[in-house]
């Protein structure tokens, strides 16, 4: 079991509005309230009956939240910036010659048919263990 | 300006003044008041170890950003 900080609900929720201002936009509607909590909560499920690390806990609150479609617009900005905050409040930072191959990867897996996501997923965990490995020194 | 719930009084609602809102503004009861109602939407305040994070790292993420919108 790991000792991680974890998001809440209300985190996610007050993330997002800031996203979308940042984006000069009006935050959308919550329109998924039982979908958002169930992706916030998944990856502490995945830590307890699977053991998940930080790096597949991150990913996997990334993915939860962008098939959550809990907004009208901006899942995939809600789903990525919190993921980093996720890392961030773990003290595992998200590198910037990363970022774009790590969205473009993710956004693969979105997209992907769910029987094909588990190899791709593989990918992206990999890409976030070696910066949990780098921040542990 | 004060924000207070909708409470249901009979077949009407009311809103209530706190005393140190009549206190404020020297109101008395039997007073007549205007009063102009908002409907609010309340919204969870950002924990300050998450407001340090995002405003440390939102210059980075900024271009990410932009790209997922445009996505």
């Amino acid at each position: 079991m790991f000792d991680l900080n974890y998001l809440t609900v209300a985190d996610v929720i007050a993330i997002y509005d800031r996203v979308m201002l940042e984006s000069d936009q009006m935050p959308a509607a919550l329109v998924r309230e039982d979908a958002l909590q169930r992706a916030v909560h998944h990856p502490r499920v995945l830590a307890h009956y699977e053991g998940a690390s930080l790096a597949a806990q991150a990913v996997d609150l990334a993915l939860e939240l962008a098939l959550a479609h809990a907004w009208v617009d901006g899942n995939k900005r809600i789903s990525v910036r919190s993921f980093e905050v996720f890392l961030e409040l773990n003290h595992v930072a998200t590198p910037d010659a990363d970022r774009k191959q790590f969205i473009d990867d993710f956004i693969d897996v979105v997209g992907a048919k769910p029987e094909e996501r588990s190899e791709l997923l593989g990918g992206l965990i990999g890409m976030v263990q070696r910066w949990v490995d780098a921040a542990a020194g | 300006m004060i924000q207070q719930q909708v409470r249901k009084s009979g077949n009407s609602f009311v809103v209530t003044i706190p005393k140190s809102e009549m206190d404020r503004l020297n109101l008395h009861e039997g007073q007549s008041v205007a009063v102009d109602i908002t409907p609010l939407e309340l919204k969870p305040m950002i924990r300050p170890e998450i407001a340090e994070i995002l405003d440390r790292t939102t210059e980075a993420a900024a271009p990410m950003m932009k790209y997922l919108k445009d996505k």
